[in-house]
């Protein structure tokens, strides 16, 4: 859907979208502390180390909140709406959460606390998005 | 009554200024340059003084009129500070007026001008994609849709709503109060517009849960205010507004929040990175919540209003919309608040308007009066870290 352009990029996030790239959800963690941190950022806010490292997102993904966006607010989102938002929180990770979408529930099928599972999509840009779908429930 | 100061002599505001407000676009052929000056112009002949005597500049929000450009049109000849403060929106409004009280405070100015000039072109709307394109953490956002204010702060939103059981009609109170409240004020650019429950409730959804009139107007216009010591507020023409405390401030974890990646701390994500602040303030002040005769509180969008009463200390978690429900946010209620509309209904200049309604307030000049008004909040855009507010006293 969305296929909005970004001007400028810190070197900090080139790891994290060349990760993507691989189709793999990356996030950095301190090599002296062991603690997640997302955004990327040059230094450990909980240690203080700047020895990090890129690992893979294995912890489970809930909704932690949405929004169902009904306005376009830019004339590349016009086909795209209405759409959601989700803020996906992983287990273990503490605060460390990423900014995605839900891509197989209708609006009023989200729910804050509901269980989801990665998968990618590409964009109009050829950009690998880390998006999720429902996590189907265990029988 | 003079409410007691828990500093002696304080910085106090002893001007005000304000261009017309309009709908966005309506004034781009003077442009924002032009719109300042007015507005400088206005608080010097407010306060009594030569425009001259302005020697200092405060703005935030990265405004255009340049603190050179300022000094050219208006001929300053004694400019010998200037600050800028950081962050989108209206983050900085009372952190610019914190920067104009610790510089005349310090003697490194005497009369400074606290400004903010909006003029939003077609290409560049702050509710829009590219609106607020500088913010550092933008790819992460933008790929998914997430291009604008009000789809920034609308899952923060549903999860205060989610956790206090706040269901999504309270917001209503907001809009239609302030929309009352503009309805007294010629200045406002929705004068003449009441709004009913009815139609507030056909609005169109921008972003769950906000309906386009939860969100506040794109407005053009300028705000302007002089700051000055004590001793040289005492022998100008207007009652001085004294300023008890002006600070910036937010929370822990706080910093990649609202505008940026919504990874602040779990216990805090529907909330308003204020509560830290607001505890500073207070003391700063030396008052208390209860203290307070009326607030102006940012409203870039309603929701905001009931997690600001909370985090400021006027209602518990979660009670917020049983407060404004209940009509305590009234003119003639036990805290009236943005009585000229505020950023939803007067016009959207950043909050530093509502900086403006609160002098008038304390002046008994508001076209909707706080009977026997001594202290006031105001507080500024919540959206990035460091945020701000003020109070101002009688």
């Amino acid at each position: 859907m969305s296929s909005t352009p970004v001007d400028a990029m810190l070197v900090e996030h080139q790891a994290f979208w060349a990760h993507c790239a691989q189709q793999r959800l990356c996030m950095q963690r301190c090599n002296a502390c062991d603690a997640w941190r997302h955004p990327p950022a040059p230094v450990c806010p909980h240690c203080g180390s700047t020895d990090a490292r890129w690992q893979d997102v294995s912890g489970g993904a809930h909704l932690f909140s949405y929004t169902v966006v009904h306005y376009p607010a830019s004339e590349a989102l016009r086909a795209a709406v209405p759409y959601n938002i989700a803020i996906v929180a992983f287990e273990g990770m503490g605060d460390a959460r990423l900014i995605s979408r839900v891509t197989d529930a209708a609006p009023h099928e989200l729910r804050i606390g509901m269980a989801l599972q990665l998968h990618w999509q590409q964009d109009a840009l050829g950009r690998w998005l880390p998006v999720f779908r429902r996590l189907a429930e265990a029988t | 009554m003079t409410f007691p100061s828990h500093r002696p002599n304080p910085p106090c505001i002893v001007g005000i200024g304000e261009t017309r407000y309009t709908r966005r676009g309506e004034q781009a052929a003077r442009g924002e340059w032009a719109l300042a000056c007015e507005a400088a112009q206005q608080a010097a002949r407010d306060a009594g003084v030569d425009v001259h005597e302005i020697d200092g500049i405060a703005s935030f929000s990265g405004d255009a009129s340049l603190p050179w450009l300022m000094g050219h049109a208006l001929g300053l000849p004694r400019l010998r500070w200037a600050s800028m403060v950081w962050g989108g929106g209206g983050t900085g409004a009372c952190g610019a007026l914190a920067q104009a009280c610790a510089a005349v405070q310090s003697g490194q100015a005497q009369m400074v001008l606290v400004m903010r000039s909006i003029v939003q072109r077609a290409q560049a709307r702050y509710g829009q994609a590219g609106g607020f394109s500088e913010i550092p953490q933008m790819d992460l956002l933008a790929p998914f849709g997430m291009v604008s204010p009000a789809i920034m702060f609308a899952p923060l939103f549903m999860r205060y709503l989610h956790e206090t059981g706040t269901p999504r009609e309270a917001l209503a109170e907001v809009a239609l109060c302030f929309r009352e409240n503009a309805q007294h004020n010629p200045r406002a650019v929705t004068f003449g517009h009441a709004l009913d429950r009815d139609t507030y409730l056909r609005s169109r959804w921008i972003a769950e849960p906000l309906r386009l009139l939860d969100c506040c107007q794109e407005s053009d216009g300028a705000c302007a205010l002089l700051v000055t010591t004590a001793e040289r507020a005492a022998a100008l023409k207007q009652m001085p507004v004294r300023v008890l405390a002006a600070q910036q401030g937010g929370n822990a974890g706080w910093n990649a929040g609202g505008m940026g990646t919504h990874t602040m701390p779990a216990a805090q994500y529907g909330g308003g990175n204020s509560a830290q602040l607001a505890d500073s303030l207070y003391r700063a002040a030396g008052v208390t919540p209860s203290d307070i005769s009326f607030a102006q509180i940012y409203d870039h969008f309603s929701p905001a209003v009931l997690i600001s009463l909370e985090d400021f200390g006027f209602c518990a978690r979660g009670e917020a919309a049983r407060f404004v429900a209940s009509g305590q946010i009234h003119a003639g209620g036990r805290l009236p608040l943005n009585t000229a509309g505020g950023l939803l209904s007067e016009a959207y200049i950043h909050g530093l308007n509502l900086v403006n309604e609160a002098v008038r307030q304390l002046r008994g000049t508001s076209t909707r009066p706080v009977r026997d008004a001594q202290v006031g909040l105001v507080t500024a855009g919540m959206g990035a870290s460091p945020t701000s507010a003020a109070i101002l006293a009688r």
